[in-house]
């Protein structure tokens, strides 16, 4: 009887053991995680991006355009706050914003919408051939919408997730839009505490 | 002492009733239509290069975008004169809260304001987590009921701002109901 009880305390305490080892991540796992596709664009001070560069860091991607006054902006404001939340872990997280308005998004407008959000924040542009990849490869909607009577005179539809790449260069995780961020501050945390081997 | 109790409780509850039907009067006979709660607007910088053609000329030496700017133009057949019309000009927007006192129904028609080139009413539709922005001819208010305009949904949006929106700052908005009443709405300028 004895031995009976002992053997299951074992398996409960291996049980317990093994969901605390093993964290949930809240946002979407993109299983097994796979190469990120490569970004070989410009960013909005003129330097080539390339995501290789940034082995050792988690990326956090998101496409989106300067004349969306919207639901960019609310975006990069929560990527802002998951930068704050991180404290001196946001050292090792870059935040980038890939256009998919490449026509619009000038350098210099590039540079004063990021700069209100935070001096890190990298937004590239470049050749439509290359965006147009980058949009297949990662599963991004970005539909060119003409608003006739409207000054704007064209919007962009596009997709609202933000992607995590990892230390290695995977693409791990996606977040869909109005995630809170203390979710996306936690899966960042849960990726920097375990570090992929590469 | 149990009916000192219930007439304490039945005394409470009179200048609690009294209490709501003199606000409820006095909200109506204040303001008859729509009024505006807890505006604000999206701090936003200016386009550096305020005419079109500089921030054209910037794009193509830095970048080398010629090309793709070219085939857009091509591929939606517009004009040269478009491009250049639809150009990189800064934008933010306006939220609120619109609140309709009256029973009738009204609508907010038109947004100005001399921050912006062009002032607009726009809403953001959700669909597979797609994004995708609509200028609109009106914002309804529906009679004693209220609309929020937040990030994700109904916004004032400023196209072509002719100055930096810096936090701390007021913009001035004038909306025009359907019922044909102008509201001044002073709103402050917030962090994105």
């Amino acid at each position: 009887m004895k031995r009976i009880f002992l053997s299951i305390l074992a398996i409960l305490s291996a049980l317990l053991l093994s969901s605390c080892g093993a964290y949930e991540f809240r946002g979407t796992v993109l299983e097994p995680p796979n190469p990120a596709p490569e970004l070989p664009l410009t960013d909005q001070f003129g330097n080539e991006f390339r995501l290789s560069n940034y082995r050792g860091k988690i990326v956090l991607l998101f496409f989106g355009f300067t004349h969306c006054p919207d639901i960019c902006p609310t975006a990069l404001g929560d990527l802002k706050r998951v930068m704050e939340k991180l404290g001196n872990d946001a050292e090792k997280v870059q935040v980038v914003l890939v256009s998919v308005d490449p026509e619009r998004d000038t350098p210099d407008l590039m540079q004063r919408y990021l700069a209100a959000f935070h001096p890190t924040f990298l937004g590239l542009n470049g050749d439509r051939a290359v965006l147009e990849k980058a949009y297949k490869d990662y599963g991004v909607t970005a539909i060119r919408r003409d608003l006739p009577n409207s000054g704007l005179g064209y919007t962009i539809d596009h997709s609202g997730y933000i992607y995590a790449i990892d230390q290695a260069g995977n693409w791990r995780l996606l977040w869909a839009h109005g995630t809170p961020v203390d979710d996306i501050v936690s899966d960042v945390q849960a990726l920097l505490r375990n570090p992929p081997r590469s | 002492m149990r009916r000192f109790f219930t007439l304490l409780g039945v005394t409470l509850l009179m200048v609690l009733l009294v209490g709501c039907g003199a606000n409820q009067s006095t909200g109506q006979s204040a303001t008859a239509g729509i009024t505006v709660r807890d505006p604000w607007v999206r701090a936003a910088m200016m386009n550096m290069a305020g005419d079109q053609s500089g921030a054209m000329g910037n794009m193509q030496g830095n970048m080398g975008q010629a090309t793709p700017m070219a085939g857009m133009e091509g591929g939606h057949g517009h004009g040269h004169g478009h491009g250049h019309e639809y150009g990189s000009q800064a934008v933010s927007a306006a939220y609120m809260v619109l609140v309709n006192n009256s029973a009738n129904a009204d609508a907010i028609v038109k947004a100005e304001s001399d921050v912006a080139k062009t002032v607009e009413l726009h809403n953001v539709i959700m669909e597979n987590n797609v994004m995708q922005m609509r200028q609109v001819e009106a914002i309804e208010v529906p009679a004693n009921g209220q609309v929020e305009l937040k990030p994700g949904g109904f916004h004032v949006m400023l196209i072509g701002l002719t100055r930096d929106l810096k936090e701390g700052e007021e913009v001035v908005i004038k909306l025009t109901t359907r019922s044909g009443k102008t509201i001044e709405v002073k709103a402050p300028v917030r962090k994105p």
